[in-house]
């Protein structure tokens, strides 16, 4: 009769100790809004407080850990691996002891930044001012340097990314109120659209000027 | 009997110091003042209480334009402050050209004066309204032509800033509409051949320029030309 007792004690005494330490058994799951720039697989978080980590899918916007959380539990979310085309990740309200206000309304945040590339237009034969390149909004007005070869510097390219370099104005006087564009010469681009790779942009963009066409 | 004279004696200072601290005096007013964000070109007019408030560009850009509507509101006038036939979340009306603004939302920018507290200063209570100014973007688009096979599709870009892949088709020779994403007033832009369809050679026209007051008027660059040929 005692050691039945006692036997009921014991395990009663068993779940509560297990319930109070979380063996991962809880019910909040552990979830992270992905707020941007995880573009490829590659990134792995860690939550170092359990051991419990998960792999992001590409273009995901959430993902949940495997394991659930208890009430109390602690949780402290890191990266493992990062995605090759990564510079870094950020991230916020990653380290808390679990409730529902830390694991639904302070929902755990990570933003990437994705490395970015330099990119040079090479400019042949220019003599004349005027020209003008873009990459989509990003607009280089290109100076001449007495013919000889001009290397622009269009701004920086996220990896993997792509570009595509179009002439915007002609080397010339552009148009005023009374008298229309003066073209003196005409230059074309080869190589102007492509990706970014990890080791530079996968095209080698050349403009190449001469006598107006 | 020294109660009675006591009671009413109370009941008249309290009434006094109400009238006091209650802002009774005809001179008293609330400022409606108006912080508006990232106004870069003129025609903004907003209004409340049959009052006008023409917002100039900011000075220096980035800069918020902060200004007060020329008279104040007596306690308890209800305000609403909008564009000047427009919205306080829509817009329009007498906007910048260019530019659309909206309320931010928060704090309300219609309710009563003296309602709230200032942000500013308990002192100096005045009416607080945010606004904030967008510039416009206006549509980039074009056709596909020649592109008649369901298996070959090209890729467009727009420099680094939009990507499109337009699949062909097999059953009607019509253009097949794209469009890029929307391009803000004053930004140039460039659209490209990112990936030609297999089996067919693409050019493309009317693909570069500067959205500006000709294109604005046209509601954006619509007429950017893909022309493919099937390649033999």
């Amino acid at each position: 009769m005692k050691s039945s007792i006692l036997y009921a004690g014991a395990a009663l005494a068993c779940a509560l100790g297990l319930s109070a330490c979380g063996g991962g058994d809880g019910d909040l799951p552990l979830t992270v809004s992905i707020a941007g720039g995880v573009t490829k697989t590659g990134l792995t978080l860690v939550n170092s407080s359990n051991g419990d980590t998960v792999d992001v899918p590409a273009g995901a916007t959430s993902i949940q850990f495997p394991k659930y959380l208890s009430t109390d539990d602690e949780f402290n979310i890191g990266y493992k691996t990062l995605p090759s085309n990564v510079e870094k990740c950020t991230f916020s309200n990653n380290k808390a002891r679990a409730n529902y206000y830390t694991v639904y309304t302070s929902v755990p945040t990570v933003f990437c930044t994705i490395k970015l590339h330099p990119l040079t237009v090479t400019v042949k034969g220019l003599s004349d001012a005027g020209l003008v390149l873009v990459n989509g909004s990003d607009r280089q007005t290109v100076t001449p340097n007495g013919g000889a070869d001009v290397s622009v510097k269009m701004a920086d390219i996220p990896e993997d990314g792509p570009y595509g370099v179009t002439i915007l104005s002609q080397p010339g006087t552009p148009a005023t109120a009374t008298t229309p564009a003066q073209q003196t010469q005409t230059c074309t681009i080869t190589g102007g659209s492509g990706n970014m790779t990890a080791t530079g942009p996968g095209t080698t963009p050349v403009v190449t000027c001469g006598p107006k066409s | 009997m020294k109660f009675h004279l006591v009671r009413p004696a109370l009941v008249l200072a309290s009434s006094l110091v109400l009238a006091s601290c209650g802002g009774g005096g005809s001179s008293e007013t609330y400022p409606v003042k108006v912080t508006v964000a990232n106004v870069q070109y003129p025609g903004l007019v907003l209004t409340t209480n049959g009052q006008e408030l023409a917002v100039p560009v900011a000075a220096k850009a980035g800069d918020n334009v902060v200004l007060n509507f020329p008279n104040g509101l007596d306690y308890g006038t209800y305000y609403n402050v909008i564009p000047k036939g427009g919205t306080a979340t829509g817009g329009g009306g007498s906007q910048p050209a260019h530019q659309n603004c909206v309320t931010n939302g928060y704090p309300r920018e219609y309710g009563t004066a003296g309602q709230t507290a200032s942000l500013e200063s308990a002192r100096k209570p005045a009416i607080e309204v945010f606004y904030s100014c967008s510039v416009n973007v206006y549509e980039l688009s074009g056709t596909v032509t020649g592109l008649s096979s369901a298996d070959a599709s090209i890729t467009l870009i727009n420099g680094s800033n939009s990507q499109i892949t337009v699949v062909g088709n097999a059953t009607s020779t019509d253009p097949i509409k794209f469009a890029l994403s929307p391009v803000a007033y004053g930004t140039s832009f460039g659209v490209t051949i990112l990936t030609q369809p297999t089996g067919y050679t693409c050019t493309i026209a009317n693909n570069t320029g500067v959205m500006d007051d000709a294109l604005e008027a046209k509601k954006g660059k619509l007429d950017v030309a893909v022309n493919c040929t099937k390649n033999s």
